[in-house]
């Protein structure tokens, strides 16, 4: 019966082994966000680190799942990217979309998808093996990410309360992303920090 | 990925059947094992006490007197009405349902819909003095995208809701039903969708007869309500992004483990493609599920489905419902 007993004991043991070994990359919140270098839709390529001093706005992108474009055929993620571009926010727009599946883009129908869209991003992104997507947990399209001046990761989640595909929901909808991005440019600390992302699933 | 190791490899996942493959899987079984062995509890099968409680006779309902609308219109989904007879009583109650039949390969969402996804709603549009219950959802499949998962529904699911006519339905009359239901549907890609379903079904003074075409379909779905099990207790602690549920109960002590899976009924409390723990103890059942990265507040109880693919005793009862209330605050 003790041998028993103590070979559960260690099978347990193992279990929660093998459980902490299996734990996601989500990063955390009030520590440094996951260092990234990737090339744009002009060939240049973007270091986080580049814009140290800086506030970032990271937004997954997908051009074809309905949950964005419920953002961009009403020219409301354009309208958020110009005020806050114009803020001296960084915003980085990223494809983690695989080649072939859907959102996927060459660096050349980027640049024609944000002439047609009045895209006012910094910069498209793309990452297209998907390793920026995976280190930072992004889940769904849109998902929101900001980074304070100083690398750290400031919120992770939703763009807003409202998870649906209806443009409709637009209105009355609090926006958590630009919410933190407030509160980050406001020298203040984030209300809301984390919310359960919504939209398509990241076509990895 | 990492999470997949968890259910191995499903195979057509709806209504799933798992098949655990992986090193996790064979630790797992040794558990099974030590732990059958160590503990020899006898199975109380726990009493079904679903709160359908509608008449089920064997004859053919009349045919005429309702119609239902479909969306025929929509390729990837068709939603329909179906009701279990095709009439009502005065203050008697009618099980209805929003049936989907997805294009091959697709699915829609449970009302969790994992770590991306919508729920499917229903919202039932009746006439005055009628009321429509909780919508009732069969225990969900699990689909794989990447390292993320999804629960949710292919090929068909019934959604059911209880119907109430009010005492002073006037017999003879027909009552239109509708209802607007919208999905997420998705296969590689993701499509919303809605429909608006109308249908019609009589009062009659006496109770009517379920639809024999009908029993089939209803019996299915309704096989896969989660059962609330009398004298089920339920605790849970949060600590350190680690939920622990104790679940009470000695008809849980006979649990091949190898077969469970803790689905959270609401979105982002649970990491859904998180790996569960399942250990048989004196008490029942102990479940070790992840918190999600996602929640921002404490939390105060977790609801659930408890999926056992190999069943509860020997009703063929696979699914029962969870509610354990914090304990450690």
């Amino acid at each position: 019966m003790k041998k028993l007993l103590s070979l559960f004991t260690f099978l347990f043991a193992a279990v929660m082994l093998v459980n902490a070994a299996g734990l996601n990359t989500d990063p955390v919140i009030g520590e440094p966000a996951p260092a990234f270098t990737l090339t744009d839709q002009y060939g240049n390529e973007h270091n986080l680190s580049d814009f140290a001093g800086k506030t970032v706005m990271l937004e997954w992108l997908n051009h074809d799942c309905p949950f964005v474009v419920k953002y961009y055929r009403a020219g409301e993620m354009q309208r958020l990217q110009q005020k806050y571009t114009a803020k001296d926010v960084v915003w980085l727009s990223i494809i983690s979309s695989a080649p072939g599946k859907q959102g996927y883009l060459e660096p050349e129908e980027i640049v024609k998808v944000n002439e047609e869209k009045n895209v006012h991003a910094t910069a498209v992104l793309i990452d297209a093996d998907g390793t920026v997507g995976r280190a930072y947990g992004a889940r769904t399209t849109p998902h929101m990410y900001v980074i304070d001046e100083a690398g750290i990761l400031r919120y992770n989640g939703a763009i807003d309360d409202k998870p649906t595909a209806n443009a409709a929901d637009l209105e009355g909808a609090r926006v958590y992303a630009t919410e933190a991005l407030d509160a980050v440019l406001a020298g203040n600390e984030v209300e809301v920090k984390t919310t359960r992302p919504y939209g398509c699933s990241v076509k990895y | 990925m990492k999470q997949a190791a968890v259910y191995g490899e499903l195979a057509d996942i709806n209504y799933l059947y798992m098949k655990l493959k992986t090193k996790l899987f064979m630790v797992t079984v040794m558990i099974a094992a030590v732990t059958a062995s160590v503990l020899s509890a006898g199975f109380t099968a726990p009493v079904y006490s679903s709160s359908l409680n509608l008449a089920v006779t064997d004859s053919i309902a009349e045919a005429g007197g309702f119609f239902f609308q479909t969306s025929d219109d929509e390729e990837l989904v068709r939603a329909s009405i179906v009701t279990e007879a095709a009439a009502v009583t005065p203050g008697g109650t009618l099980l209805a349902g929003i049936r989907l039949q997805m294009e091959d390969g697709w699915y829609v969402y449970w009302k969790n819909p994992g770590d991306s996804g919508i729920p499917t709603s229903v919202s039932w549009n009746l006439p005055e003095g009628y009321t429509a219950g909780d919508l009732m959802w069969p225990w969900p499949g699990i689909f794989y995208t990447d390292s993320f998962i999804s629960y949710g529904y292919k090929e068909e699911v019934v959604l059911f809701t209880e119907l109430k006519a009010p005492d002073d339905a006037e017999t003879g009359s027909e009552v239109a039903l509708s209802a607007s239901v919208t999905w997420l549907v998705c296969k590689d890609i993701c499509i919303p969708g809605r429909a608006e379903l109308t249908g019609n079904v009589r009062v009659t003074e006496n109770r009517p007869a379920v639809v024999s075409e009908k029993r089939e379909l209803f019996d299915t779905y309704r096989e896969r309500l989660p059962v609330t099990v009398p004298g089920l207790e339920a605790t849970a602690t949060d600590d350190a992004g680690t939920i622990v549920l104790h679940l009470k109960h000695d008809g849980l002590k006979n649990a091949d483990v190898n077969n469970l899976v803790f689905y959270c009924s609401e979105e982002g409390i649970v990491e859904s493609g998180a790996e569960q723990y399942f250990e048989v103890t004196d008490y029942g059942l102990r479940i070790v599920l992840r918190k999600s990265a996602f929640i921002n507040t404490d939390i105060t109880k977790v609801n659930g489905v408890l999926y056992n693919a190999g069943g509860w005793g020997g009703n063929g009862m696979k699914a029962i419902s969870v509610t354990a209330v914090r304990s450690d605050n």
